[in-house]
């Protein structure tokens, strides 16, 4: 069954049970990825899966259930569980299937061109960049990462209300782990490309990047604690951005979680800062026209200037507030309930290049690494604890490597100290199902541990 | 589903194509997921998801894929296409028959999920908000600091078969079920939390054993000791982690770089170092898949292997690595029962079941009383590493000052960083308490329910992140 005999299978059945207020979602996708390791292929993954998840409204309250089979059997089903599931529900506010009265972009259509590619290429592709981050350096002494990946998902919105929207999205490129050893201590370094067309994708440079990261940090040592300026790599802003992403949902606002509620036209960051959402960057991997509710996506501009202008919403959050949606529903597989997300988040560039922030910062650190985003940052409070490598900057220069140290604080007090932006925007290590794209920034101060004493 | 026969043959295709070893994987997992915000159902969701992973070797070259598309036809065509990507020589193959194996259950279940009606799920739910939300009597100044109680209540149910072209055939079914609570306390613009999330490898029996009000009560216990704490100082400092959850530390700090995925490899700093010290001498640790009903146990693991008792340090040596099938072949070793993932959309590799340090000598308010100064960090949240370095980080839930061999003042926003290799040999203290928590652990086979545990135990010295006076 493809989704559309399966929805009309749902439908009819939805109709016949007198239902009257519903909305079946759909995802087909397929993923491809090729790990090489000392020049051959170590792992091959061809794969494609397909899933839908019904929901109905019932009094104002949304019951789901979610079927990876499709045939008339599990149409009923997941149409009885979700009934079932509604009348459970107690929460106050009402949720809603989209009336269907926007209109969308027009997006560049969805070609497949990576399944177009044959295998042979994408395996020459892999080999050549393992073999120019391993010819980088003789101290580049492992690859335990090398991987060529691409992919495509198609979503699927249908509702009671007439509302039937379908398109297609991909993407492609590769990700590639380097180690440098000095006899002494091992250093990683990670790089990727992630593009929507295999056009123009460059394995080579990546690779070199990738093992530059880890040449420059041999001999790294720890420093003493006390307060430092820094500049974070654009990586590492865009981890830092995801926090902020949990507080612009205004579904965590409406509940009290997010620091941010209460702070609508509010300077909450420096002045320098602005951050919109986009639905379609050129060669993005997360563009959509439309949102999992069948809402047209669009451009909004979530902090200008450093004031906060609009949370992101769905339709239930939008209505409590009395606003229009902003197409930002997301469910990043059919068996997740939507939530909220952006599409792109993008952090917009300002004047200076990464050497010209050097100069400007004079004496600090320039963080090109923070592990433990997952337990060490709370979006909750915004508190910041993680574990940070990079650099010594002393007189505007590179001094040396720096490693076992610790940044603590509040993200929003940090953003508040910006004191130099970089020139352009790029694509961050991606994680989750949306993208950012951020600049490196200059911060006049963060707090740093480290383990030297005192002196 | 699919019949015995029908697997075998395409398992033959898998060989025939140019594969030396061939395995197929099918699952089959209902689960129901409810979330509640202050009392009020807010969510409730609940589906099934189906599909086959299929799996063949050459040496120790490896494809994989994995459909829901179950027509025989498909998954032959799938079989024959990732079999020519591996490039072997097509070959005519010793025909092989699927015996089948039965072990007895490690995850028995008393009340399965299907025959709980949903509103006894939701009155579980309602007990631990409760237990949050009265744990500082009404009226009392630190009532009114308790700000959001989220509850949230999750049930699965796993079936999988897995077959190979070694003719082994079996089956396991995990049903598991988890019970978090997550508290929010607020005062003067700033926000903290707590939570408490147990699980365990029943029925609903669980909430039998255990009573929800307690687990919003340890929410709300954590959130409000720390809304009103000070920063945690930061620098070098002798640091005393609390038992249960606390075993994070060694998961973290060692568990991951002895998983097979990154000592074949070469990428882990314990590679070639079995049979050698590597911890100081009163470090014993164990990895096993085998404890009846626990979060991170199974009969057999996702490549059907039956699950065992790992020892991983025996008084400070290196006993063994966790080795999954395909890198038992890079290794010349066997397999340790720990090939896991997530679902059919991953292939299974080397991972942690139930991991812990046994209980060593000491009481826990002597580990204490025994620190001149140092943090004692009571509750643990998660953490990561990097195997191939050795550093890791974890944050502190609840973290208190140790001053004299006195546990004096609450201090937040603290995190541990360091080199696992280096952490084990400064364990100096190992307390009589091992308890065991539960958690999610994420690596490249997806995300997987796994126990940390150890008793209360002492690190001569750690780098606290925290803030600078």
């Amino acid at each position: 069954m493809n989704f559309e005999t399966f929805k009309n299978a749902v439908f009819d059945i939805a109709a016949k049970k007198g239902l009257k207020n519903y909305e079946l979602f759909g995802m087909e996708q397929r993923e491809f990825e090729i790990n090489f390791f000392e020049g051959a292929i170590e792992g091959y993954k061809d794969a494609s899966s397909s899933g839908a998840s019904f929901k109905t409204i019932v009094d104002g309250k949304a019951g789901m259930s979610f079927t990876e089979v499709w045939t008339p059997e599990t149409a009923e089903k997941i149409i009885d569980d979700a009934c079932e599931n509604s009348q459970q529900v107690d929460a106050s506010d009402p949720e809603f299937i989209y009336e269907g009265n926007g209109s969308y972009r027009t997006f560049p259509p969805f070609e497949d061109r990576y399944v177009k590619l044959p295998v042979e290429e994408k395996i020459a592709y892999g080999l050549e960049m393992e073999k120019a981050a391993k010819a980088h350096h003789p101290s580049i002494v492992n690859i335990p990462h090398c991987t060529y990946f691409d992919a495509a998902e198609r979503f699927y919105v249908s509702n009671s209300h007439g509302v039937h929207l379908e398109c297609g999205r991909e993407g492609g490129g590769g990700y590639l782990v380097a180690v440098a050893s000095d006899g002494k201590a091992a250093k990683t370094g990670l790089e990727f490309v992630a593009q929507e067309s295999p056009v123009g994708l460059d394995f080579v440079t990546m690779a070199q990047k990738a093992a530059e990261r880890a040449l420059k940090k041999l001999g790294a040592k720890s420093i003493k604690s006390g307060k430092y300026p820094i500049i974070l790599d654009y990586n590492m802003v865009g981890e830092l951005l995801s926090l902020f992403s949990f507080m612009i949902n205004a579904e965590n606002v409406q509940k009290g979680l997010s620091l941010l509620a209460g702070k609508l036209h509010q300077a909450i960051v420096s002045p320098a800062i602005t951050i919109v959402n986009e639905p379609y960057i050129e060669g993005g991997i997360s563009n959509i026209p439309f949102d999992a509710e069948g809402v047209p996506t669009k451009t909004l501009t979530i902090v200008q200037n450093g004031i906060l202008e609009t949370f992101l919403h769905r339709i239930k959050t939008a209505k409590k507030d009395g606003v229009p949606p902003t197409g930002n529903a997301t469910r990043g597989r059919y068996n997740q309930a939507p939530a909220i997300a952006p599409q792109n988040l993008l952090l917009r560039a300002g004047p200076l290049s990464l050497e010209e922030l050097m100069r400007k910062m004079g004496d600090g650190l320039y963080i090109t690494d923070l592990q433990g985003m997952h337990s060490g940052a709370n979006p909750y409070s915004g508190q910041l604890s993680l574990a940070a490598e990079g650099f010594r900057i002393e007189n505007g220069k590179i001094a040396y490597p720096v490693e076992q140290i610790t940044i603590a604080g509040n993200v929003l007090e940090l953003f508040g100290k910006v004191a130099g932006i970089g020139s352009e925007s790029k694509l961050s290590l991606p994680s989750g199902n949306f993208s950012v794209y951020c600049p490196d920034l200059y911060f006049s101060e963060a707090d740093i541990a480290g383990t030297e004493s005192p002196s | 589903m699919l019949q015995k026969q029908e697997m075998e043959e395409v398992l033959s295709i898998l060989l025939e194509a140019g594969g030396d070893f061939g395995e197929l994987f099918f699952e089959d997992t209902r689960s129901a997921e409810m979330s509640m915000i202050d009392g009020k159902l807010e969510k409730v969701n609940s589906g099934r998801i189906c599909g086959i992973g299929l799996r063949a070797f050459l040496n120790t070259n490896a494809v994989y894929a994995y459909t829901n598309d179950l027509s025989i036809e498909n998954l032959k065509g799938t079989a024959r296409r990732i079999g020519k990507a591996l490039k072997g020589l097509p070959k005519p193959q010793e025909p092989f028959i699927l015996n089948e194996k039965h072990y007895e259950t490690k995850l028995p279940v008393l009340l399965p999920f299907e025959i709980i009606e949903k509103r006894e799920k939701k009155h579980v739910m309602q007990m631990a908000n409760e237990g949050a939300r009265t744990y500082a009597p009404s009226g009392s100044a630190l009532a009114d600091l308790i700000g959001q109680i989220e509850v949230s209540y999750l049930e699965k149910d796993q079936y999988v078969r897995i077959a190979n072209t070694d003719g082994m055939l079996t089956e396991d079914r995990r049903r598991r079920t988890r019970l978090t609570t997550r508290v929010i306390a607020a005062e003067n613009g700033q926000k903290e939390t707590g939570s408490s999330s147990p699980g365990y490898g029943t029925g609903f029996e669980f909430y039998n054993l255990i009573d929800p009000r307690e687990v919003g009560q340890e929410a709300a216990r954590i959130a409000l000791r720390m809304i009103r704490a000070d920063y945690a100082p930061a620098g070098m400092m002798p640091v005393v982690i609390g038992n249960g959850f606390g075993g994070v530390i060694f998961h973290e700090a060692c568990g991951h770089s002895l998983e097979a995925t990154s000592v074949a490899k070469g990428a882990s700093v314990f590679c070639g170092k079995v049979g050698q010290k590597i911890a100081n001498d009163c470090v014993n640790a164990v990895d096993d898949g085998t404890i009846p009903n626990a979060w991170g146990t199974s009969t057999v693991d996702d490549e059907g292997t039956p699950t065992q008792r790992n020892q991983l340090i025996e008084n400070g040596i290196l006993k063994g690595y966790l080795v999954d099938r395909l890198n038992a072949r890079k290794m010349g070793a066997n397999p340790t029962g720990s090939g896991r993932r997530e679902n059919y959309t991953y292939a299974p590799t080397s991972r942690m079941s139930n991991t812990f340090l046994m209980p060593g000598q000491s009481i826990p308010e002597e580990i204490i009383a025994n620190t001149e100064r140092g943090l004692y960090a009571k509750t643990m949240g998660g953490g990561s590493v990097q195997p191939t370095t050795g550093e890791f980080n974890f944050a502190v839930l609840e973290g208190y000052l140790i001053e004299k061999g006195r546990v004096v003042k609450p201090v937040r926003g603290a995190t541990l960083i360091g080199k696992g290799h280096e952490v084990l040999e400064k364990i100096d203290m190992i307390g009589n308490d091992l308890t065991r928590s539960q958690g999610m652990c994420g690596s490249i086979s997806g995300s997987i329910p796994a126990d940390v545990g150890q008793p209360t135990i002492r690190v001569s010295e750690l780098l606290v992140g925290g803030r600078n006076t």
